[in-house]
């Protein structure tokens, strides 16, 4: 339930509401459950891993793995989706090779691949259309024989475009290259199948469309990764411990330290939640909203929809351009004077904004989730229009 | 009783099995020492379930794991009667 008495329009950023109940399923745990994994044998640690076990299960199911391959042990948990793109990024390319990525990509992608030109790792860019789209044809013009992996953003989290991943993985299948997705825009909100759409690497964070708490993410690994990417998180995992080196088995070649245990009982909740309420329902609740909302815009003057006008190939984020006024303005104006919060800037992916022509101006950000209203997106236009109407 | 322990490399495959092997009810202990210093469970249950602990571990891909007697007369010995490793 939002408490906030504010509308909250900032999905993208984090869920908010979180999955009903979830404070008080995670207080639980805290209070009577949450002793360490791995490290003890006391009968309450064995019922923690087994939980962990479980979610691991859950989320190898929630995202279509490949039933015949046993995934549960190829989710790995991390504090987080930027951490999940590190590990791959960080780990798997070497000095020579070259990634693509698109235009589209959020800093988690842009800075580490940035950074990792000196190590002589080159990275190309897919670029979109003033649309947000970017034809498979365009990530297939930039393999060459140095090509390594595709990694993209499943979705634009500044336009909410929804990039062609079914035909990025088949390309990827093509010319034998690894691909990478970027799942924080679209996991929980649309069907996601790991196994149909080719994906050997999907990061995920818990804490937006899975509506978990913050501190919580992952990534599945497939077996065509196996050996192939170096862990850049060395600790102990509580096993072998007499080995100076980390396990090679899975999960815990990758999970040195300790765990979230307590946004893990909340991802196993929020999940659960989530398939009851069904993910087609989820989905139907965001267009309806998207589509009301984007249907009103076109009647002010003076606002620009950046991206797809229309609740096409989209997630539920908007992103707005406001001529002639200053956005930041704009946001502040929404919050401060009328209680909606947006979220205003670039976002973390300069080059989409560069691409969208929005890189001087930013823009503001609307993004909705399930638990927002149509009412609430009325009483938003009609915020807007009283702004607009004051110079 | 008459026990058999199985170790396993990983806590995740130590739980695994349990969840395959609950039909008969596995206990859950710290790994004897004497049969490793690795992952900290082990999985005890009745000799007479030796064939279904294999034929269940074999069923549901869990690899990577050792079957130890405990020795009759010294209660404290463990031999080695099977194992799986992976390559």
């Amino acid at each position: 339930m939002n408490t906030l008495n504010k509308v909250y329009f900032d999905n993208a950023a984090t869920s908010f509401p979180k999955a009903p109940e979830l404070g008080e399923y995670i207080c639980d745990f805290i209070n009577n459950s949450s002793v360490n994994i791995n490290r003890g044998v006391y009968s309450k640690s064995i019922s923690s891993e087994v939980f962990v076990f479980e979610t691991r299960n859950l989320i190898a199911d929630f995202f279509d793995c490949d039933k015949s391959v046993d995934y549960s042990r190829r989710v790995v948990f991390t504090p987080g989706v930027t951490y999940s793109i590190n590990f791959f990024l960080r780990g798997y390319l070497k000095k020579g090779d070259n990634v693509i990525i698109s235009s589209l990509e959020h800093h988690a992608v842009l800075r580490t691949v940035e950074d990792l030109k000196k190590d002589g790792i080159e990275y190309r860019i897919a670029q979109c259309d003033a649309h947000g789209d970017i034809s498979p044809e365009t990530f297939e013009n930039l393999i060459d024989q140095k090509t390594k992996a595709i990694m993209v953003t499943h979705a634009s989290n500044v336009c909410g475009t929804i990039l062609p991943i079914y035909e990025i993985g088949q390309i990827c299948k093509k010319h034998n290259i690894i691909f990478a997705v970027d799942t924080a825009q679209t996991a929980g909100s649309e069907i996601l199948s790991m196994s149909k759409n080719n994906i050997d690497f999907l990061a995920f964070s818990g804490h937006k469309g899975l509506l978990g708490i913050q501190g919580i993410g992952g990534f599945i690994i497939s077996p065509r990764l196996d050996g192939m990417i170096n862990p850049i998180i060395t600790g102990g995992t509580g096993s072998l411990s007499a080995n100076y080196d980390l396990p090679s088995f899975l999960p815990d070649r990758f999970e040195s330290g300790t765990l979230n245990l307590p946004g893990i009982a909340g991802l196993n909740y929020s999940i659960n939640y989530i398939r009851d309420f069904g993910l087609n329902n989820i989905k139907k609740i965001e267009s309806k909203l998207t589509k009301y909302f984007l249907n009103e815009i076109k009647n002010l003057s003076g606002v620009r929809v950046i991206g797809h006008n229309n609740a096409d190939n989209r997630t539920a984020v908007v992103s707005l351009n406001f001529s002639g006024r200053d956005n930041s303005e704009i946001a502040y104006l929404l919050d401060n004077e009328y209680n909606i919060m947006t979220r205003v800037g670039l976002h973390c992916a300069p080059i989409a904004h560069q691409s969208l022509g929005t890189l001087n101006t930013g823009t503001v950000r609307f993004s909705f989730g399930p638990f927002n209203k149509i009412s609430e997106i009325e009483y938003c236009i009609s915020s807007l229009k009283k702004i607009l109407s004051i110079n | 009783m008459n026990s058999l322990v199985i170790v396993f490399e990983s806590t995740h495959d130590a739980i695994a099995a349990k969840a395959a092997l609950q039909s008969i009810k596995p206990i859950v202990l710290p790994t004897p020492r004497e049969i490793s210093s690795s992952c900290g469970i082990a999985l005890m249950l009745d000799s007479s379930h030796l064939c279904f602990a294999e034929d269940s571990l074999r069923n549901n891909n869990i690899i990577n794991y050792g079957i130890y007697k405990i020795c009759e007369e010294t209660k404290k010995q463990y031999i080695k009667i099977g194992s799986e490793h992976s390559e």
